[in-house]
């Protein structure tokens, strides 16, 4: 693999006591969209914040293309944060020039405006713009200086499923484009759909790191079942499962196999829906089995 | 100072002058509330004074005779001075009625004061003829407690402009990440501090001339000071109120602290500053901490260019004090100053 554009190595963010960040490490390449996942509190938004130069590592560093970042760091990277209001009184197209004149070469608004879809808005004020709108705007200013790297913090957060298949697209054409983005979501079937690969966060370290189609094909045998709740006190003793309201969700790691053994039981599969594993399961297995581990300590 | 930090200057001072002309509100409250103080002053105060003032030496305390029996009268009031004479710009423009120096047996009178007339009267009356008084005449249009209150009213304007101008919004913009985002485009602390005073400066100025027209325009002030002294001491203390609006807010987190710091602030400030009254003969302490407040340097220089034709020399101390503050806040606001 080429050389990373972004690196993070043993990145470590302690404020007094507390450790945000435990000894980080993460390479992000060119035309490639890497997922942060994690639990809230898990140290993502720290990590990223170090990552965009905008907090101090108290350990480890970055770099950019193998050096020290340069002091023109902020040039080169866009960033769009979780939660970000708009000046109050600048219409879309002033908050749009404002942004690129801070920059010392900037994108062609006629191409900002194309690329998000902001041709409707720019008279408009921050208050009369919807959440998928603004979130638009929010994306163009990140991408005002022709960014090589985009830091995009749960651009979808909120928003309808059109906005954010909107989005989606946006993001799609930027990593074909060539530029490197990190991304940060609770949505796992955007980070499925988006990222190439994903590195997933728990206190403050990255505990499971990879290709996305390589995390999901050490799943490629399993299958969640679901059963109805009322079959629980027929499964076979040692069956594990978790509880989803009225239903029983089960991973199996040979289907035929399971199958057998519940029809066997006498259970009745009449209602039982099968699927594919998900990152989101993988993500929620992730964390049910560290779970359990901490319990078993 | 390379290109790019004045395009970036520029942009930030130009956003955010739309954005506080687009604030209606705010902006005709700026403009209007001191309007109305100043109306309301001018028709509150309206009246002569019902009492007429003498100053008189102290020495003469205790005297008698016919000094005595004109000085010791309810309808007047003595202004007992160690140097009466001093008080001759007093005289000048009828905030007293009449200096008398009864071991001279001297007094002076301003001619263009109808209370001056009244009381000469009443002092050759006492008196009576052959008393060898000697009459000093000096002459002076009156200056009335609106034009008195009226620098002190654009210098609270200033102040309170300047403090929730700048204060304030920037405690909201670190507060819902402007400041998070802009600081993420690179953009140095120093060229937004440079933009956001820039701004709200120009737009201060703008507002104190257009105040200072009207209101001159309807209440007719005597200026006789130059104008472009008075501005330059106005422009020195925005730079130390927009100065202390920075510092106030250099690291501030909430809107409630701010809000809070610049009460703590500014009402101490308005009530040293004399933009009412005068605290002449306050407590020594309360004319010690005066001299500490740049508010009042600027009020004091402002009304001595204004009625008193102060000369940029005249009134260098004040405005080197209210410089110097300016600079020395500013160092430690932007010393301290936080993104977040």
């Amino acid at each position: 693999m080429s050389q990373p554009i972004l690196e993070a190595q043993n990145l470590v963010k302690r404020f007094g006591d507390v450790i945000a960040v435990a000894g980080v490490d993460i390479a992000l390449y060119s035309g490639e969209c890497l997922g942060l996942l994690g639990e809230n509190g898990a140290g993502k938004t720290t990590t990223i914040e170090m990552l965009e130069n905008l907090q101090d590592p108290s350990e480890g560093e970055v770099r950019y293309k193998g050096a020290p970042l340069p002091s023109n760091f902020a040039e080169r990277i866009g960033v769009m944060f979780q939660a970000t209001a708009l000046p109050d009184k600048l219409t879309v197209l002033e908050t749009l020039t404002l942004f690129r004149s801070l920059y010392p070469s900037a994108a062609s608004l006629d191409e900002l405006i194309a690329r998000c879809d902001l041709g409707d808005l720019l008279g408009q004020e921050p208050k009369t713009l919807s959440g998928g709108q603004r979130q638009r705007v929010l994306l163009a200013l990140a991408l005002v200086n022709q960014p090589e790297i985009l830091f995009l913090d749960e651009p979808t957060a909120g928003l309808d499923p059109s906005a954010r298949r909107r989005l989606w697209e946006i993001v799609k054409q930027l990593r074909a484009e060539g530029v490197a983005i990190l991304l940060t979501t609770h949505y796992m079937e955007e980070a499925e759909l988006l990222c190439d690969r994903i590195a997933i966060m728990q206190s403050g370290r990255v505990v499971n790191q990879g290709r996305t189609h390589e995390l999901l094909s050490r799943y490629t045998q399993e299958r969640i079942v679901e059963l109805p709740r009322r079959v629980m006190s027929q499964l076979p003793e040692g069956t594990q499962y978790s509880e989803q309201g009225d239903w029983l969700e089960i991973v199996v790691p040979d289907l035929n196999v399971a199958l057998g053994r519940w029809l066997d039981a006498g259970i009745d599969l009449r209602q039982m829906t099968i699927r594919a594993v998900s990152l989101e399961d993988v993500f929620l297995m992730h964390f049910s089995d560290q779970a359990a581990e901490a319990g078993d300590e | 100072m390379n290109s790019l930090w004045l395009s970036q200057c520029w942009a930030l001072m130009r956003s955010r002058v739309l954005e506080m002309l687009r604030d209606r509100a705010t902006l005709m409250w700026n403009l209007v509330f001191p309007v109305f103080l100043i109306v309301s002053f001018a028709f509150a105060f309206d009246g002569q004074r019902a009492r007429f003032t003498i100053v008189a030496p102290q020495q003469f305390d205790l005297m008698t005779g016919g000094w005595y029996e004109f000085l010791h009268n309810s309808l007047i009031r003595v202004d007992w001075q160690d140097e009466p004479l001093e008080s001759l710009d007093k005289l000048a423009k009828h905030q007293v009625d009449m200096i008398v120096d009864p071991l001279g047996n001297a007094y002076w009178i301003n001619q263009n004061s109808a209370n001056a007339y009244l009381l000469e009267k009443v002092l050759l009356q006492i008196m009576g003829p052959n008393q060898g008084l000697v009459r000093h005449r000096l002459e002076g249009e009156p200056i009335r407690y609106v034009d008195w209150v009226f620098p002190g009213i654009i210098g609270l304007n200033l102040m309170f402009s300047a403090l929730w101008g700048v204060g304030y919004a920037l405690v909201r913009y670190r507060r819902n990440g402007v400041l998070k985002r802009l600081q993420a485009t690179g953009t140095s602390a120093s060229v937004f501090m440079f933009a956001q005073l820039g701004a709200r400066l120009g737009l201060l100025l703008v507002m104190v001339t257009v105040l200072f027209i009207g209101l001159d325009w309807v209440f007719e002030f005597p200026v006789v000071g130059s104008f472009g002294t008075l501005l330059l001491v106005y422009l020195a203390g925005a730079c130390a109120m927009l100065a202390l609006g920075l510092l106030l807010a250099a690291s501030t987190q909430s809107e409630e602290l701010a809000s809070g710091l610049i009460n703590f602030i500014s009402w101490p400030l308005v009530l040293l500053s004399e933009i009412w009254f005068s605290l002449e003969g306050a407590h020594p302490l309360v004319a010690g901490l005066k001299q500490a407040s740049p508010l009042w340097h600027m009020i004091d220089a402002a009304r001595a260019v204004m009625y008193d034709a102060a000369t940029l020399t005249d009134v260098l101390p004040q405005l080197g004090y209210v410089i110097g503050f300016a600079v020395v806040v500013m160092a430690l606001g932007a010393k301290l100053f936080k993104w977040r």
